[in-house]
């Protein structure tokens, strides 16, 4: 166990580094020249010139590469040419506001796609399963921006279920004061139940989107899962014990179907963190990383994407650790093909 | 008295093949009674359709079979639980594989309680003497693994102690020593006759190999595609067959190195 976990965070800090590496030479690749921008439009060449060897950009590119690591190592991810702040803090800074909204709309992915991929597999083939997979492909082929707009026409505008989305709270509300970064979290530490209840509701519209968006997925692998589980041999076994339904659905049907699952939460996670979020960050006024990162690709801030980048590889990186040890609590058939 | 009564049992798919025409068999207390023919002849979805255990889209179309004397299958429908319990093919996939025996076990003791409504208590207890029961010398150790961790024929012995544990008057066996070794395999056979010989209950064996099914049972029903053909004594069968399908049968199991 011990040496397995040796074994995998070595394996981990390979995959940071192949990570960094690779945005280096991949950001690269962007078009358009950070200094010409930083400069703006009416600068001279010799002003643009001098930004240049501000930020380096005029070194050959391997120095460039290795002055990139060895800040790297050092966790400084550069200077924004965009506000002129460091890279690292501004991302951290926006950190709890992404995590917060992507662990809630997390959650509701997965509440919802195991319900509904549960009750398809119950009754497959049948009605229930056919208005269920016709849901799954409606919300999968829609745009979220699209349907993020209709929602919030259709929940602001006509019905007023909820506030304007202008960030993290409504209009005359204070931000608590930080503790964990979660304006939720916070205000309940600090004891302030209106704040926290005006902070979940403005959190629950984005968080909604956000993990209808990404519950398809959960819902295909946790329905051919459950199929398959249920129609085992060892659920069959079952059977003819004459156990009763619930206990075959609970036992045999999703325990079994949950391993396929876990390794599916983590491309979702993943989503939900990074790629899906910098459309409902940006339609929301959410100011997250996502916010940040779509601010720094409009203006070619080229230390501001990297930084962006390499957070969300990391965090990949951290999530599979997880999954892989969730995975082997789950699935006992793991732990001893590794001989443990 | 007859245990086990099955009559004009058919079984069809959904999209209207007929796989088994017109089965009829019958089970005294005591007695093994095999079930033989080659794959595909509908022997296995005999004994699956018998506790209503066909996959989906598979179903019985008509049919009456009794248990004890008490019908459980009228015209095709099930009106009853049997009081059967059922091995299989692949013990090994027949078991949970993210639960230890002994959380299988619980989990049946405890079902089993429920419907008995004896306690909870002394169900770890219970399991051990179970495994002990069919011939395995180390229960504790079996407990803690799990099924994948356990060899075939472990997973088998497990198994039948599940099977007897629900103190069935009817044992149905599906394949049960197909894919074992040829030791395990007398082992497990061994198994079901003290079982049979204890407990006094009628055993119903399917099974596709003739020389298991003669050292076994004592009368057999040969299926060819769906079809009764003969249900005689294993002796008559195999120095008289009747049947030209029989003949053909017993040439072909003759004919591979004797595992008897």
């Amino acid at each position: 166990m011990l040496r397995s976990g040796l074994a995998r965070s070595g394996i981990a800090v390979v995959g940071v580094v192949g990570v960094a590496v690779l945005i280096f030479f991949i950001t690269r690749l962007l078009p358009g020249d950070p200094a010409r921008v930083a400069a703006g439009q009416y600068a001279t060449d010799a002003q643009v010139e001098q930004l240049r060897r501000q930020y380096g950009l005029d070194q050959p590119v391997l120095v460039q590469f290795g002055r990139y690591m060895v800040d790297f190592f050092r966790l400084d991810l550069g200077t924004s040419i965009r506000t002129g702040q460091p890279v690292t803090d501004e991302l951290l800074t926006r950190l709890p506001a992404t995590v917060e909204l992507g662990l809630l709309a997390l959650l509701i992915a997965v509440v919802l796609g195991v319900g509904l991929g549960v009750l398809a597999a119950v009754h497959r083939h049948r009605v229930v399963d056919k208005i269920i997979q016709l849901l799954v492909v409606f919300a999968s082929a829609a745009a979220v921006f699209w349907i993020a707009l209709l929602a919030i026409y259709l929940f602001v505008n006509e019905w007023g279920v909820f506030t304007s989305p202008i960030g993290r709270l409504p209009r005359g509300y204070a931000p608590p004061d930080p503790v964990t970064g979660f304006y939720v979290v916070d205000a309940l530490l600090a004891g302030d139940l209106e704040t926290a209840g005006a902070a979940l509701r403005t959190l629950l519209f984005p968080a909604m989107l956000l993990g209808l968006h990404a519950s398809p997925s959960i819902v295909k692998i946790v329905r051919s899962s459950t199929i398959r589980a249920l129609e085992s041999d060892y659920a069959r076994t079952s059977r003819s014990f004459g156990y009763p339904p619930g206990s075959i659905l609970f036992h045999d049907g999703l325990r079994n179907a949950l391993l396929p699952v876990i390794t599916n939460i983590g491309l979702v996670a993943g989503f939900v963190l990074a790629g899906g979020n910098v459309l409902i960050e940006q339609l929301y006024a959410w100011p997250g990383i996502g916010q940040y990162a779509y601010d720094s690709l409009q203006e070619n801030d080229l230390f501001a994407l990297r930084g962006y980048v390499i957070l969300i590889g990391v965090t990949y990186i951290l999530l599979n650790i997880v999954l892989e040890l969730a995975y082997r609590r789950a699935d006992p058939r793991v732990a001893v093909a590794e001989g443990r | 008295m007859t245990l086990l009564s099955v009559e004009g049992l058919s079984i069809r798919t959904a999209d209207g093949h007929t796989l088994v025409r017109d089965f009829a068999l019958d089970v005294n207390p005591g007695e093994i009674v095999g079930i033989v023919g080659e794959s595909g002849s509908g022997k296995t979805m005999t004994a699956l359709s018998l506790l209503g255990l066909l996959p989906a889209g598979v179903s019985v179309a008509c049919g009456d079979a009794s248990l004890s004397g008490r019908p459980f299958l009228r015209d095709g429908r099930v009106c009853e639980r049997p009081n059967a319990t059922m091995i299989f093919q692949n013990p090994t996939a027949a078991l949970n594989p993210t639960m230890k025996i002994e959380a299988q076990l619980i989990r049946l003791l405890t079902f089993l309680g429920k419907r008995r409504g004896t306690g909870r208590r002394g169900r770890r207890a219970r399991a051990e003497a179970l495994l002990e029961s069919v011939g395995i010398h180390e229960p504790r150790a079996v407990l803690r693994r799990y099924p994948h961790q356990l060899s075939g024929g472990m997973n088998q012995r497990v198994m039948v102690a599940m099977a007897v544990a629900a103190e069935p008057s009817l044992l149905i066996a599906d394949e049960p020593t197909t894919g074992l070794d040829v030791t395990v395999q007398a082992q497990i056979l061994e198994l079901i006759r003290s079982t049979v010989a204890s407990r006094g209950i009628g055993v119903l064996f399917v099974s596709h190999d003739m020389g298991v099914i003669a050292q076994t049972c004592r009368r057999v029903a040969v299926m060819y595609h769906g079809e009764l053909r003969e249900f005689a004594d294993v002796d008559d069968v195999f120095h008289a067959p009747r049947d030209a399908y029989t003949e053909e049968l017993l040439a072909s199991t003759l004919e591979q190195p004797s595992e008897r």
